[in-house]
Parts: structure tokens; C-alpha cells; sequence
């Protein structure tokens, strides 16, 4: 059975493809500001 | 005017706002504008034709080139194309774009019950994502990956993207920002987005510990994004106070003031100002502002006394307000220009003060477009 994908590791992908993040701080990073600036609205 | 005379005005008006953020006495009175919603009223455009940010970035331009305000915190968000698509693309939020206003509602923000403190507490990021949040947007609930995906993408950096180039062509127009990034303190996020006003006063009364403790933990979570962000000495972190001025000294210092010290420190440790929006009144908690950092904090002041804000503060941080937008309303041009004479002449001394609105501009009747001319006119020619 597949295991479910969590939201977070929907957002470390992101930032490891998208953002070409490398440490873990800069992944860490993108992920607080998705939940604390991205989604205020 | 011409680029290079533009280019010189913007270099002067930079160099001032760090100046005055650093309490030191300038050549004229620092302006600081907070208009929102007024800079299309101001510029006669109604915001219904506005349909693009490059649209947008011309109003606000046409407004700093004719006001020649020093800096403004933020540019205008026109509600359609700044919450609109990310509402839209991430499946909700708390607000409700309609006839191009936004307003919040209280039902969509209280999404999170005080039992669920603790779990919280012990990991902010991972609570937040997966069990609380996807109450509020559609995108984090059970869809494809790959969907998920895509639309995360298309909200946060696409959409952040569009907003960092207003931001730049606004100030390529002249426009200063003061913003350089926008937050909430730690308890201010829970009451905004999780617990609204009833359920936060209630958890504040009733389990003050649990509260005090979550912003704790949400000002480390914070932490990674600040040190992602690049200070620059006249620009600043944008963080507006909403609970504390209606919490009692000792309710303030059980519960907010932990993480709202903490996180100031940490802020300006990394080199960044703040600017601070203290909503309506303050006077009760002076004391605890006195021990905010001593350097790299502008305080603006809606409905407290700006002179004895001034005398109480002034050693501590820059402080910004005193513009009557009532007196800007319903007296004359001479009127308004007499009450900016005593503000420059009682608070400019010693520097530290930017003359603002004491409400942000947002609606007609915050102020008749030729009383806010008139007094942008007399602070531009001004000399200290």
C-alpha cells in the first residue's frame, strides 16, 4: 500500500525542486514561510 | 520629472528613513504616509478599472509623484489581485474579496480548539500543515500530489512574485516602501487566524500558560524566515498589533509578552527594523515597550498622545502618527498646516519622528484630498 504524502513533504519538494534549496535551514525556511506569510489570506 | 531628478528624490528620501529610523535629526520632516485603499481615491481612479498590479504600481506613483511623501509602509493592495487569486487558488481563507473590499470573517478564522494546544506547541510547522490548516484550504486536504503540488507553487511563489515586482516598479516610481517584509507577532497569529477574538480572550483567561507557550513555540518557527530575509538600513519588518491593547498589564505580561520580546530581539540581532503598528491605544503598556531593543524599532501610534508617546518612548525607538485624518476631513487648509507646524515643532527636535496619518487612509472621509495636499506641501518645503 502506498503511504500517504504529508503536506510537508509536498513543501520540502517544492523547495528542493523549485527553490533548488540545499540545507536543511533553507528548506525549514520555505516551510514556515508558506504556513506564516504564504497562506495569509 | 525626469529620471535623474526622480532617482536623486528617492536616494534622499532612502537616506532620511534610515536616518530617522535611527533617531537622528534630518534635513526636513520625515513623511510617512499610510494610505492603502486612498492612493486610487486620491488619484481619481476608481478601483474597479484596476485589473493589473502594473495598473496598480501607476496609481501609486501618480500619488508619490504629486505628494512627495518620504516612504509609506506598503504600496496599495488592491484586494482583487492580491488576495483574490491566492483565495481562489488555494481553496479559502479567511477573508471575502467582494466589490473589490476585503473584510474577515470571524467564522472562517476560528478553525483550531484550545485542547488542541498542546499538540501545537510541540511542533508548530507539522500540527499547523496537516491537521489544522486543511480546514481552512482545500488545497492541503486529501487531493493529488501533484495537484497540491502545482497549486502551492502557483500561490506562494507565483503570486509572491507578482507582489515583489509591484513592490519594485512602485519603487522604481519614486514610491518608497518602508515594508520589507510583513509578520505577526506569535499570539497575534493565533487570535487572527486560529482563535479569533472570543476563543483568544478566552484561552488568555483561562489557560494562559498553553497560550503564552504556543507563542513560544511559533516565534522559533518564525525564526528560519527571518533569517532568510535581507535587511537594508531603511527598510523594516511591517508587524500590525491587534490583542494587547485590549489585555490587561498583567494578562499582556503572562501571556503575549514573551514572544513579542523574544521575537523583537531576535529580529533586530539579525540586523532588521521593525515597525510596529500599535492599534488604537498603548498608554497602559509603555513600560513594557520601554524594554523593547534600543535600536532598529519604529513605533506607530494610532490613538495615543504622540507627545507623551515621544517623551515616554523617544529614548527607545522612532516614533510615527500625530496627522489628524479628522481634522484632515472636516477642517481647512490653514487648520491642517497649523497642526502639522506643531507637531514638526514639538516632535522633529532631536529626531526620531516621522509625521503619519494617526488612522491608516483606507475611505473618502479619511481626509479631503486638498486638506493631504496641502500638508504634503508644507512638509516638503519645510526645513528643520
Amino acid at each position: 500500500m502506498n503511504e500517504k504524502i504529508t503536506n510537508v513533504q509536498v513543501i520540502e519538494k517544492i523547495a528542493k525542486e523549485v527553490l533548488q534549496a540545499k540545507s536543511q535551514e533553507e528548506i525549514d525556511g520555505f516551510v514556515s514561510l508558506v504556513i506564516y506569510v504564504g497562506m495569509f489570506v | 520629472m525626469s529620471d535623474q531628478r526622480q532617482t536623486k528624490l528617492y536616494k534622499e528620501k532612502q537616506e532620511r528613513v534610515a536616518k530617522t529610523i535611527r533617531r537622528e535629526e534630518v534635513d526636513k520632516p520625515p513623511f510617512m504616509l499610510s494610505a492603502d485603499d486612498y492612493f486610487p481615491y486620491y488619484a481619481g481612479v476608481e478601483k474597479s478599472t484596476v485589473t493589473s498590479y502594473d495598473m496598480a504600481a501607476d496609481v501609486v506613483g501618480k500619488v508619490s509623484d504629486d505628494l512627495q511623501f518620504d516612504t509609506t509602509i506598503f504600496p496599495w493592495l488592491p484586494a482583487n489581485l492580491f488576495y483574490g487569486p491566492k483565495i481562489r487558488i488555494l481553496g479559502g481563507g479567511t477573508y471575502t474579496v467582494r466589490n473589490f473590499e476585503k473584510m474577515q470573517d470571524p467564522e472562517k478564522v476560528r478553525i483550531m480548539g484550545p485542547e488542541e494546544y498542546p499538540e501545537l506547541i510541540k511542533n508548530p510547522n507539522t500540527y499547523l500543515l496537516e491537521t489544522v490548516l486543511p480546514r481552512r484550504f482545500e488545497v492541503l486536504q486529501d487531493i493529488n500530489p501533484e495537484e497540491k503540488y502545482n497549486r502551492i507553487v502557483e500561490a506562494v511563489l507565483g503570486e509572491g512574485q507578482k507582489f515583489s515586482n509591484y513592490m519594485q516598479a512602485c519603487e522604481e516610481k519614486g514610491c518608497h516602501l518602508t515594508l520589507s517584509g510583513l509578520m505577526v507577532n506569535p499570539v497575534d497569529f493565533l487570535f487572527d487566524f486560529f482563535r479569533e477574538f472570543t476563543g483568544i480572550v478566552s484561552d488568555i483567561k483561562r489557560c494562559p500558560e498553553l497560550v503564552r507557550d504556543a507563542g513560544l513555540a511559533i516565534s522559533e518557527a518564525y525564526k528560519p524566515i527571518i533569517r532568510s530575509m535581507k535587511p537594508a538600513s531603511d527598510k523594516a519588518i511591517f508587524i500590525p498589533m491587534h490583542i494587547p491593547a485590549f489585555l490587561s498589564p498583567r494578562d499582556f505580561e503572562k501571556t503575549y509578552w514573551p514572544s513579542f520580546k523574544g521575537f523583537a530581539e531576535y529580529m533586530v540581532e539579525q540586523g532588521h527594523n521593525v515597525v510596529y503598528y500599535f492599534e488604537k491605544k498603548y498608554g497602559h503598556l509603555f513600560d513594557y515597550l520601554q524594554e523593547l531593543p534600543k535600536k532598529g524599532i519604529i513605533g506607530v501610534f494610532q490613538e495615543d498622545d504622540m507627545r507623551l508617546v515621544k517623551k515616554k518612548l523617544g529614548s527607545s525607538m522612532a516614533v510615527a502618527g500625530g496627522l489628524s485624518t479628522t481634522l484632515m476631513q472636516h477642517g481647512t487648509k490653514e487648520e491642517c498646516i497649523e497642526h502639522v507646524k506643531g507637531l514638526i515643532q514639538d516632535l522633529c527636535p532631536g529626531g526620531g519622528y516621522f509625521i503619519t496619518p494617526d488612522t491608516p487612509m483606507m475611505y473618502p472621509v479619511d481626509g479631503r484630498p486638498e486638506n493631504l495636499k496641502a500638508v504634503a506641501d508644507y512638509i516638503r518645503d519645510c526645513r528643520l
